[in-house]
């Protein structure tokens, strides 16, 4: 189709031309059969469990850790506004405080019966080894928590194999979530030198894609934990942003994933403006 | 240029990125820059560019992984200008 001819008769129609074109371009990544064959056979698995495993899970946040998300409503209305309806390969980036994090951003984002029935939208997620993989029940959780799981200490071609695996699935309309950051923040605040341009990494890939900027914090966090203070509310923000470069290859990748850090970090800062003591 | 220019102008592009800028004054061609300087590791993509842009020259993904010591890092250099 001459998309020229169709910009000057219908703008909108051109949009879609210009959609069409890049969400072609997307389909055409793709993976060794190797990591296809994984993902499907954990995704699959994983849906099957979920209806056993999600509910023990979110009993022992509302129950046992007593957190509540302020405005959950809201929130997954957003969500659903935001991820549900397109497959633009979406990439979620948050802050990092505590071991858990992956864990609060699925239960703010939707309730177990949306993930269920959209389970693309459960996002994967890529915990460090080291932390998740010691123990056969952390392993069983983490394989049925659609993670996949990286050693930070790893060679190069591991972490290659990781993150094309994550590009692969975000361009399958799979969502993921990563901490730029790389791990937790010791001292509470989100720290723009530390971040990982894995990222960029991941994105500068990809045709098309935009990242959902999450801000998430127990409000009386005070610096990285475990887990969230028990009974605490915690507070969550989002913006979507689509963070682009004029460079090309590492430094791209540097400004992409600098770009997603700094939208972080200014979600932050409007964190303590609201909440001044 | 000679390897000891290369060596000091490296020692510069380090010193933003180590713990201790005190161990680069014992520095030596064998010292591990992420082991021995507690270099971040991902902060060696900023070196690599950092490289990049003081000597103008390209470094390939595979050449910077590579990159290990001072010395690597020296001779990578040299191979190069």
């Amino acid at each position: 189709m001459n998309t020229t001819h169709v910009h000057q008769k219908d703008p909108a129609a051109y949009g879609r031309v210009l959609f069409d074109m890049k969400e072609k371009e997307v389909h055409k990544i793709s993976a060794p059969f190797r990591i296809r064959f994984r993902c499907t056979i954990q995704k699959w698995v994983d849906w099957v469990c979920f209806p056993l495993l999600a509910p023990l899970i979110i009993f022992i946040l509302k129950y046992v850790q007593k957190n509540r998300i302020r405005d959950l409503k809201k929130v997954r209305m957003l969500f659903k506004r935001i991820a549900g309806e397109s497959k633009i390969p979406t990439l979620i980036c948050a802050n990092h405080l505590t071991k858990v994090d992956s864990i609060y951003i699925h239960h703010a984002f939707a309730s177990l019966p949306y993930y269920w029935r959209h389970f693309r939208l459960f996002s994967w997620n890529i915990p460090a080894k080291e932390n998740f993989w010691t123990k056969p029940l952390d392993r069983l959780v983490t394989y049925l928590g659609k993670c996949i799981p990286i050693v930070r200490t790893g060679s190069p071609e591991h972490h290659k194999e990781v993150l094309d695996t994550l590009r692969y699935l975000l361009a399958r309309g799979e969502l993921c979530t990563v901490f730029p950051e790389g791990g937790r923040s010791p001292d509470g605040r989100v720290n723009v030198q530390n971040v990982r341009y894995g990222v960029g990494t991941i994105l500068n890939g990809l045709p098309d894609y935009r990242v959902l900027c999450v801000y998430m914090r127990a409000e009386s966090q005070k610096k990285m934990s475990d887990m969230p203070p028990k009974g605490d509310t915690l507070y969550f923000d989002f913006k979507v942003i689509t963070p682009q470069s004029m460079q090309t290859g590492r430094r791209a990748e540097r400004d992409i994933s600098r770009t997603i850090i700094e939208k972080i970090k200014e979600m932050e800062d409007l964190y303590f403006e609201k909440h001044k003591p | 240029m000679e390897e000891k220019d290369i060596f000091e102008k490296v020692i510069e592009i380090l010193k933003p990125y180590v713990r201790e800028t005190e161990d680069l004054k014992t520095a030596t061609k064998e010292t591990d820059i992420l082991n021995d300087l507690k270099v971040n590791s991902s902060r060696l993509v900023d070196i690599i560019l950092a490289i990049e842009d003081e000597f103008d020259i390209e470094v390939s993904d595979d050449e910077a992984d590579e990159v290990q010591t001072i010395g690597d890092t020296v001779s990578l250099i040299a191979g190069k200008i």
